[in-house]
């Protein structure tokens, strides 16, 4: 047996890198939480046609914009990011999800990036790509990571 | 003979090639360092610039004008990489430099939040450790403080991230701070500016929103099935290495054991020559 394996140790390697390859594409192909940021909403947030506004498609949550923010980012990681007085805003490529508080739980609006851009330009447009100083010393001073 | 010398021709190549690899990788290595501690020694001490602070001093003033709320802040780091250099920042929804206890009293505030972050940088030859501090003073209600600042982590603004970067992480805990303070449900959420449609603006473009979250997976997925094929094409290499000498042995036994053979032979027939 010992001589077998010792004969054959590339292979049994060789099987185990493969089925640790396979286990990982299969996490990939049956990750939980949709094809997308904007499918991924779509399934755990309740619709709200009625609150459609500026060519975006609304949900609900009964949960706070930071609570909705953590669930959605948690899953998948936005491009960008900004929050400020009005909300929270989440840059992805192909859509731009941005969650207004409303009463104790959140509306989340889903817009298409052009379209978000140029509703939004007032609140976004400066920020995503802050250039005049605060992007300027990210990394921090001396100390960082110290 | 010659074999010999082959091999030993042969040894010395791979020599040199081992040692130019060697040298490549130290350079490699040795430049790498180099650029991480040019990178890294960056000594200067971060002001905030009045473009930024005049943002957030704007979306303090639009929350306020919805809420009532008055947002103060104040701001300082010293950094003793340079001497003890400080910088400090003071302002509210009123200004920079205006701070929230300067605020007449004619001025009506229904609440009142104020930031303070202290962050102390010390010298690279320094023993002790960087620090700072992140406080929220509410009034009236004192209990919301410390609601918020743990709110605030949730969002990313904690000491640790205040120290590696003061300026972004203030600039994120103000303009954050009235929407928590809508959360909790105490004043009215601030409505967005919505800007006239424009079609010259267009989002620019930012990379792909399946790479940013399986990417580490399928580079290691594809990494593993490299390897894979590698162990296994090792493994045929190996197994017909094997054989060869398997092969190259038994011929070897083989001729060996004919010799033997041949000679024994020749010394049983030799004395038969001598009789003859």
């Amino acid at each position: 047996m010992r001589q077998w394996f010792k004969k054959n140790r590339l292979f049994f390697i060789a099987a185990i890198l493969a089925a640790l390859g396979l286990i990982l594409t299969l996490a990939v192909i049956f990750a939980p939480g949709g094809r997308n940021p904007a499918d991924y909403v779509a399934q755990h947030y309740t619709r709200a046609a009625e609150l459609d506004r500026n060519g975006g498609r609304a949900y609900t949550s009964s949960r706070p914009p930071r609570t909705v923010s953590e669930e959605i980012t948690d899953v998948w990681r936005p491009a960008d990011y900004y929050a400020d007085a009005v909300g929270i805003f989440l840059r992805y490529s192909n859509d731009v999800i941005v969650i207004f508080p409303r009463g104790a739980g959140s509306l989340i609006m889903i817009y298409d990036p052009d379209r978000a851009y140029r509703l939004y330009h007032s609140h976004i447009g400066s920020h995503w790509g802050w250039s005049s100083g605060v992007d300027s010393v990210r990394g921090g001073g001396p100390g960082a990571g110290k | 003979m010659s074999q010999d010398i082959k091999k030993g021709i042969n040894r010395n190549i791979n020599k040199k090639k081992l040692r130019i690899t060697a040298y490549l990788a130290c350079m490699i290595i040795a430049g790498g360092i180099v650029i991480s501690i040019l990178v890294s020694d960056d000594e200067s001490t971060p002001t905030i610039t009045r473009e930024d602070a005049q943002a957030v001093v704007d979306n303090l003033a639009a929350a306020y004008q919805v809420q009532g709320v008055c947002y103060g802040w104040s701001l300082s780091i010293t950094n003793f990489a340079r001497s003890g250099e400080r910088v400090e920042s003071v302002g509210s929804n009123f200004g920079t430099g205006i701070e929230l206890v300067d605020i007449p009293e004619t001025v009506e505030c229904e609440g009142r939040v104020r930031l303070t972050a202290q962050v102390t940088w010390t010298s690279e030859q320094s023993e002790s450790e960087d620090s700072g501090s992140l406080r929220i003073d509410t009034e009236p209600n004192a209990a919301l403080g410390p609601l918020l600042t743990s709110q605030l982590a949730d969002l990313g603004v904690t000491v640790h991230a205040l120290i590696d970067d003061p300026i972004e992480v203030w600039a994120q805990a103000m303009l954050a701070l009235p929407l928590l303070m809508t959360e909790n449900g105490a004043f009215e959420p601030v409505p967005p500016v919505i800007s006239p449609p424009s079609s010259a603006i267009t989002a620019p473009e930012v990379g792909s929103d399946w790479w940013r979250r399986h990417g580490m997976t399928s580079t290691i997925a594809v990494v593993c099935f490299v390897l894979a094929l590698l162990c296994v094409w090792l493994g045929v290499l190996a197994g017909r290495w094997d054989r060869h000498n398997q092969d190259t042995n038994s011929k070897r036994r083989a001729s060996g054991r004919s010799t033997r053979q041949s000679s024994a032979v020749e010394k049983t027939e030799a004395p038969v020559e001598k009789t003859e």
